[in-house]
């Protein structure tokens, strides 16, 4: 389990949903996630779990504001996220939020160093280039800066995208199933940089898995069943067990 | 940290680069380049022979303007010098000429030291045969046409008197440049200086005289300059140009450069198709992009400043090869044609460079940037969801930009609102039906009961109907440019050249009197000379429009000149061979008018006329329209009276007849049995005429070179856009044990299919398009070439063959391991 721990329902929550819903027409009304609660607290690591098809992705996405509810509320660091339009959400996740995903979503026509410094130019950095270098060299890159993506292993673009989710200082990171594409061995060296970067820069993260070894690393978590949010607990000794190698949602 | 405006620039930039270095914008580049270089090429090229066919046109007139008035030109003069303009001055009028005992009436032209300002004169002086000459007679000398020596019995060297006056003829004038009208000129010429019109002392404020100022200049905005004159001359005084001197060769010259811009047009339309594919490939890759970048904060605003910098880039990273490709090309175009047809092509000017510049952006952006910027709009949830995307850009936001650009293109080339409008219509009207065509043709292959590699081959095009039936309308587009400009430009340059066969009458006779017409007549049939007709011809003036006076001061230029000069009407209830009545009745008991003329007099039917002919009116309603083939050849009028108004008019007759090369003798037999006749020897004339029509095709096989590397862009275009997923299926079969060769069959089932309904669709719409054209726009008939569905067929199986082998390597080069997980 990490050492960081939950500051407490004292402390203003960074992340807080309330009754979210999200139905869609495909073409028949589907609810994916019905009447979700919960809230995420500065600091703390908290995995969604649940099978595949539950809605952890949707929920994901809600909660970053890629998507917006069909109802329901959502405040990310003190602002209503269904207030804004997108504009406003890209705003907000430019400041506030950071991503690592399964596939790693790197650009493929940029190299490592311009793949890190994306959201620093994206946001109007000057120093982004400076800074890029210190986050690939903080995840053991540092003399890979102009391999493009499809020069690099599975696990190296995993750990370049990691630069990229740190080197912004998030207040929280959102990390989708981040070893679904990765051999066990790999999986677990990049989870083991994952956490230690959290540690270090002080980030809230969201990881979305079903992979219970994955999961047992964060304080605390959440069970997405059929839609529905319940609060579920980490269970230590699943750490012991081998993690395996989820496919995603 | 600081944090300013994402330098959106910086960022289009990067990506632009590895685009262009992994291939993905290849495509587009490719396009634009072929866009730029075929206008650029065509620009600089049609500029230079636009060039070389106006100075020679320039020679009818021996100048670049010429402006004729009963009254002198001096203030006219000043004011063209004022412009920088070369001036010469001319006088004309006819006189008598007396050789001892012998007199003759000659057409008298005084020119001066600067004439001809274009052309040269020919003239045999007796020493070295006709030769060429750049200036006119020197004071005290007369240069007399070999007609009128032979009448007046005199040689070289000898003396006339020319009024008070005695010059002496020092060479026999064989050609002059500025000929004329030939009916204005009844009489043989006789050319001296103008120096020497005041000895004569034929010229006095109450005699006839025809002033003429001509004008010229070698500046680059020689148009501009002449435009300034002709905005500052009275409105009873008109300046002809060269284009305008000669109806035969104004329609030639207006033909060829139809026939090039089209060509060019059509280049710059299929490089159009092919971005309009390439973009939409391009934006479905781009949209993972664009989803990270918006999921990383950046907001819709930037990621369209991304894309459009990046177009602006690509654009100009197009032009700027582009326009040195088009500038290669046009010298090495000029040098064939200069070797080929032994003419001077001028320089080019700079125009086709900003040209060539502002296709890539209209092309860019009309056709291409639609797509992009809809990724503007890309979610950010597809960083997670796949299925989520960018909208569709809307129909009319597509439709409107294609037009937009396509217009503009076309105007950029032909300048010429009736070819766009015409290949508008035509590629709107195709673009539809092939869809249409296309996706029914589609759906009855999904119902083919075919089986094993067959059915594979056929199922990739049937299972995405609209996306299939995009790529066969491209192709049929690409194919249908390639059919008209290759078939369907051979038909309607051979119908051109039938219009003006090499027996077209070359001689026209003039000044024949009423017994004469049954005794030349015969005469003629007797030597095998066959004429175009005898038709009557009475000198009249136009008096009065709808019962009133004429108030001449309305009419301006052109319609001015038409309206005050002398008219030449003909009678009779046979229509002339080439006319056709287009309004109203012939011969009915009124007049018929040439239909252009009547536009630009504001005649119409019903209108009544008043001619003044010989003192007497002579007055009627207009009952009919007709249009003439004004470069037939044969006597043509604008104005055709019925029978019984000037049938008790005397009137003098004009034919015209064909004389093979080598028989110019005749023309002196026939003077001799009947010397009141005038003859013009126009052959010079159609032989301009022939020469431009063979530039013509000439250089619009040339101009098709781009079409079809513009055709090869739209094939890379279309089936690159489906490559990767081509290899990722090609991999899935062979994961599940198909053979290569089988894989080679499907594609080959599947293009073959492709190909032939591609080709079935082409040659319809080249059909359609051509016969179109020719009516509508070159004014030639209409013919169906019932080759064209072969050739179709044929281009539809070579696009299967050149494509299958290719596409077949490249989707099963890879391994299939390798493949799946690309």
């Amino acid at each position: 389990m990490s050492s960081s721990k939950p500051l407490g329902n004292q402390a203003r929550p960074v992340l807080s949903i309330d009754r979210v819903t999200q139905t869609v027409r495909t073409p028949e009304p589907l609810t994916i996630v019905h009447e979700a609660s919960l809230q995420i607290f500065p600091g703390e690591a908290v995995a969604l779990v649940g099978p595949s098809g539950a809605g952890k992705s949707t929920l994901l996405a809600l909660m970053a504001g890629l998507d917006t509810p069909t109802s329901g509320h959502i405040e990310l660091d003190g602002t209503s996220l269904e207030t804004l339009d997108e504009d406003g959400r890209a705003a907000v996740r430019a400041g506030k939020v950071g991503f690592v995903f399964q596939s790693f979503q790197l650009i493929d026509g940029l190299n490592a160093l311009e793949n890190v410094a994306l959201p620093l130019e994206l946001a109007g950095q000057r120093d982004a280039e400076r800074r890029a270098r210190e986050a690939l060299a903080e995840v053991g890159l540092g003399e890979r800066l102009r391999h493009m993506p499809r020069q690099l292993s599975g696990g190296e673009q995993q750990r370049v995208a990691l630069a990229r989710a740190f080197v912004g200082e998030p207040a929280i990171l959102f990390a989708d199933e981040p070893t679904g594409s990765l051999d066990t061995a790999t999986g677990e060296h990049v989870i083991d940089l994952l956490f230690r970067l959290r540690e270090r820069h002080h980030t809230t993260l969201v990881l979305v898995t079903h992979d219970p070894a994955l999961a047992a690393r964060c304080d605390r978590g959440f069970q997405v069943q059929a839609g529905r949010v319940s609060d579920w607990q980490p269970d230590p000794a699943a750490l012991q067990s081998p993690a395996t190698t989820p496919s995603g949602t | 940290m600081t944090a300013t405006r994402p330098n959106t620039w910086r960022l289009a930039w990067q990506g632009l680069i590895r685009e262009v270095q992994n291939g993905l914008l290849t495509p587009m580049l490719l396009a634009l380049l072929v866009a730029v270089s075929a206008v650029t090429a065509v620009g600089f090229f049609v500029d230079r022979v636009d060039g070389a066919m106006r100075a020679q046109a320039a020679e009818f007139l021996a100048a670049d303007g010429r402006v004729e008035s009963p009254d002198p030109l001096g203030e006219q003069t000043e004011q063209a010098r004022a412009l920088d303009l070369t001036t010469s001055q001319q006088l004309t009028f006819p006189t008598v000429v007396v050789a001892g005992e012998q007199t003759l009436l000659v057409g008298l032209k005084a020119v001066d030291d600067a004439y001809p300002l274009r052309g040269t004169l020919g003239i045999d002086n007796g020493q070295h045969g006709t030769s060429t000459i750049a200036h006119g007679p020197p004071p005290g000398e007369a240069w007399l046409a070999r007609r009128a020596m032979l009448s007046l019995g005199i040689g070289l060297g000898e003396t006339i008197e020319v009024g008070q006056t005695r010059l002496t003829v020092s060479a026999i004038l064989e050609r002059e440049p500025d000929v004329g009208n030939v009916f204005s000129q009844a009489a043989p010429r006789l050319m001296i200086h103008v120096d020497d019109i005041e000895a004569t002392g034929l010229v006095t404020e109450t005699s006839r005289v025809e002033h003429a100022l001509l004008v010229a200049s070698d500046a680059e905005d020689r148009g501009r300059q002449l435009d300034r004159l002709e905005k500052q001359l009275d409105s009873s005084l008109n300046l002809e140009r060269p284009e305008s001197s000669q109806p035969a060769f104004q329609i030639a010259f207006d033909r060829a450069s139809r026939f090039l811009g089209l060509a060019a047009v059509v280049a710059v339309l299929l490089a159009g198709a092919a971005l309009v594919i390439a973009a939409r490939h391009y934006n479905r890759v781009q949209q993972d992009a664009a989803a990270l970048m918006r999921a990383l904060g950046a907001s819709s605003q930037v990621i369209g400043r991304i894309y459009r910098s990046r177009l602006l880039m690509l654009a100009l990273l197009a032009a700027i090869p582009g326009i040195a490709i088009g500038a290669v090309t046009q010298l090495l175009l000029a040098d064939l044609m200069a070797t080929m047809l032994d003419v001077d092509l001028p320089a080019p000017g700079l125009a086709p460079v900003g040209m060539g510049l502002a296709v890539a952006l209209v092309a860019l952006f009309g056709f291409a940037l639609p797509s992009l910027i809809q990724l503007k709009h890309t979610p950010p949830l597809r960083v997670l969801n796949h299925l989520a995307s960018a909208p569709s850009p809307a129909s009319a936001l597509l439709f409107g930009a294609g037009v937009g650009a396509i217009a503009l293109l076309i105007w950029f080339q032909a300048r010429d609102t009736r070819l766009t409008l015409y290949v508008l219509a035509g590629l709107g009207a195709s673009v539809i039906v092939f869809l249409a065509v296309a996706a029914g043709l589609v759906t009855l292959l999904r119902r083919w009961p075919a089986r094993g590699v067959a059915r594979f081959g056929l199922a990739r095009m049937a299972r995405a109907r609209w996306v299939s039936a995009t790529q066969i309308a491209a192709l049929a587009l690409g194919v249908t440019a390639v059919l008209l400009l290759s078939v369907v430009r051979n038909d309607l340059i051979g119908a051109w050249e039938r219009q003006i066969p090499t027996d077209a009458p070359n001689v026209f006779a003039i000044n024949i009197q009423p017994d004469e017409v049954e005794p030349l007549q015969s005469f003629l049939a007797a030597n095998d000379v066959e004429n175009a007709g005898l038709y009557p011809m009475i000198r009249a003036r136009w008096s009065e429009l709808n019962g009133n006076p004429v108030d001449f001061d309305q009419y301006e230029g052109r319609a001015h000149n038409l309206a005050t000069r002398e008219f030449n009407l003909s009678y009779g209830d046979a229509l002339p061979g080439d006319n056709k009545v287009v309004k109203g009745e012939f011969p009915a008991n009124g007049f018929s008018v040439e239909r252009e003329f009547a536009e630009t007099l504001g005649w119409s039917i019903g209108d009544a006329l008043t001619f003044r002919v010989n003192g007497r009116p002579v007055a009627a309603e207009i009952t009919s329209l007709r249009t003439v083939e004004w470069d037939s050849m044969r006597p043509n009028f604008f104005v055709i009276a019925a029978p019984q108004l000037l049938e008790d008019t005397a009137a003098q007759y004009v034919t015209s007849f064909y004389l093979e090369e080598g028989r110019e003798g005749f023309q002196v037999e026939l003077l001799r049995e009947f010397p009141t006749l005038t003859l013009f020897d126009v052959s010079r004339i159609l032989e301009e005429v022939r020469t431009l029509i063979a530039r013509a095709s000439q250089a619009v096989e040339y101009v098709f070179a781009f079409t079809v590397a513009a055709g090869l862009v739209v094939l890379l275009a279309a089936f690159g856009a489906s490559e990767r997923q081509r290899i990722h299926d090609a991999a899935v079969l062979r994961v599940m044990g198909a053979s290569r060769g089988m894989i080679f069959r499907a594609l080959w089932i599947e293009f073959l299919a492709m190909g032939l309904l591609v080709g079935l669709l082409a040659a319809g719409a080249a059909m359609g398009v051509g016969m179109l054209l020719s009516t509508q726009v070159f004014d030639l008939p209409a013919a169906a070439n019932p080759w064209l569905l072969l050739w179709g067929l044929a281009a539809g199986t070579l696009l299967a063959v050149l494509v299958t082998p290719l596409l077949g390597r490249r989707m099963t080069r890879v391994a299939p391991a390798k493949a799946l997980r690309s």
